[in-house]
């Protein structure tokens, strides 16, 4: 098992560090310093203890009881706390309004009003941004024709630059 | 008379506001507010918002590719892990690669939002960005790259809107949740679904220190003693402090999940994993991994302790797209966003793999 190897490392690590304290007392210049050794051994303890810890909460996650005490705690919590809140909204849902200010649930709807504007703009921002974009793509002739038609619409005519329009001494388009 | 030295008061005052500025967030925190986002590295331009979504604009710097690239992030924390730091930026990456990046920062939802489920997220706010991306860039193909949840977001969207997506990029994608590899599972799956449906009904949507405390108790020793430990250890290295500010200033940065979201990713995607096995509906239609035809390519972390490779080298067998594979590499979760290692090696490769494809 995982956790019983981090265990071993951890043992071992810890009979290393008196060694490794001794040697740095009696570190000696010109040799590896033994103040690095103690140092190094030092952290090998502390590492081979974080992975020990580690797999120790692994191995608490994957026990079936604590999964399922957990899940109980966690539900009678929010049980309770489902009743403080109603208790709490029913209280003040009576209050706000007896003071003249908005309740939760207003502020909610308007919010929600708000955001509901926010979405018609947006898409009304991307169907023109859609439209510009079809313009752009149509062939010479119809975007032509579309200008002139727009033009109409907005009651800008100008018969003589409409496209579709037969000039004087121009014989009829044959159908 | 000698003029008292300004330094020391300088420093001083910068230590107390400093400590006063970390006070103010701890209250923040404790108010369920979202943290400040630290100064962005590249400079972006929001230029689409909808729902629950802020499209940001990162331009290419030199010539652009073709095929514009939607970056699509996690749902349960900032995006700012994405351009966290000088070159270690996966967005400073990629617009120096020659791709217009469009990132989607999630908005936190509010007391009002807990109708929002995946059909919202990507039926509606993800397919509106994308829709807003091939319009303005008049493409008619967007590529996708998309990171843990937003990965997973990313493969039900191409599911969904195959002939909108190009190429799609996974990055430590959840994608088999059927692999139980992570101790942490077990507790999950202790928890009952009527003990989630109460979580959305006390609070509405699932609180933010609830998305983290599950992500604390993954590693609790690292969290509670190794990375302060790992802090004092690295202290003489340059910059390794200002780095570990900025990551645990990611790692607090959770915001809550909405209502019918949190349900749909603790039941249907977690405990029954209706994705994998082509189950899972989304607004009325299934959506199975085989609708997937585009390239992709599936970036999996060998020591990823929040994925385990196992939960996504999978998904490459499931899609019907001639144009797949795994791409793995020796980094964790977050390592494979802000890992010098990965700046060097790794998104080099992302980076090929999509310009080849891309114009």
């Amino acid at each position: 098992m995982k956790f019983f190897e981090e265990l071993n490392k951890f043992s071992e690590a810890m009979v290393e560090l008196p060694f490794a304290a001794v040697n740095g007392v009696l570190g000696r210049d010109g040799e590896r310093s033994g103040e690095q050794d103690l140092q190094q051994a030092r952290w090998k303890a502390y590492d081979a203890w974080v992975r020990l810890l580690n797999e120790s909460a692994n191995g608490l996650y994957a026990s079936p009881e604590v999964g399922s005490s957990v899940g109980r705690a966690m539900e009678a919590s929010l049980k309770w706390q489902r009743l403080g809140s109603a208790m709490a909204g029913a209280f003040f849902a009576a209050l706000w309004p007896a003071i003249g200010l908005p309740s939760a649930a207003e502020l909610t709807e308007l919010r929600a009003e708000v955001g509901a504007l926010r979405d018609d703009l947006a898409m009304a921002r991307l169907e023109a941004e859609e439209a510009r974009a079809a313009v752009v793509a149509l062939p010479a002739d119809e975007r032509r024709t579309n200008d002139a038609l727009a033009a109409m619409w907005n009651g800008a005519w100008q018969p003589d630059k409409a496209p579709f329009v037969r000039k004087g001494g121009e014989d009829a388009p044959a159908n | 008379m000698p003029q008292p030295t300004k330094q020391p008061i300088n420093a001083i005052a910068g230590y107390l506001l400093d400590g006063a500025m970390r006070t103010l967030d701890g209250f923040k925190k404790g108010t369920h507010a979202t943290i400040s986002d630290p100064p962005p590295v590249t400079p972006y331009r929001v230029v689409f918002e909808s729902g629950k979504l802020r499209l940001r604009r990162y331009a290419a710097s030199g010539k652009a590719h073709r095929t514009p690239l939607v970056l699509v992030y996690a749902l349960i924390k900032r995006p700012f892990v994405l351009d966290i730091q000088k070159g270690r930026s996966v967005v400073e990456f990629l617009t120096r690669a020659g791709f217009d990046v469009y990132l989607t920062d999630w908005l936190p939802p509010n007391a009002s939002d807990t109708w929002r489920g995946f059909d919202d997220y990507v039926n509606g706010d993800l397919d509106k960005a994308v829709r807003y991306v091939r319009a303005v860039t008049r493409s008619a193909q967007v590529s996708i790259l998309g990171y843990c949840f937003g990965a997973l977001l990313s493969l039900v969207y191409t599911a969904l809107h195959p002939e909108n997506v190009r190429n799609l990029v996974t990055a430590t994608t959840p994608f088999d949740m059927g692999a139980r590899e992570l101790p942490i599972y077990k507790i999950v799956d202790a928890m009952t679904d009527e003990s989630m449906e109460l979580v959305t009904r006390v609070y509405g949507n699932c609180p933010a220190w609830m998305v983290q405390s599950f992500f604390s108790a993954m590693a609790p020793v690292h969290h509670a003693i190794d990375k302060y430990v790992g802090l004092y250890r690295n202290a003489e290295r340059d910059g390794f402090a200002d780095q570990f500010d900025l990551f645990e200033r990611w790692m607090n940065s959770d915001v809550a999940m909405a209502g019918r979201i949190f349900r749909e990713m603790s039941g249907d995607i977690f405990k029954r994993n209706k994705f994998a096995r082509g189950e899972f509906e989304v607004g009325g239609r299934k959506a199975r991994p085989e609708q997937i035809r585009c390239s992709l390519l599936n970036v999996v972390g060998d020591y990823d302790d929040v994925v385990h490779p196992s939960s996504s080298l999978g998904l490459v067998d499931r899609v019907s797209s001639g144009d797949r594979r795994n791409l793995t590499f020796p980094t964790g979760h977050v390592g494979a966003m802000v890992s010098g290692a990965a700046h060097k090696q790794l998104w080099p490769q992302i980076g090929a793999w999509l310009g080849e494809r891309s114009n």
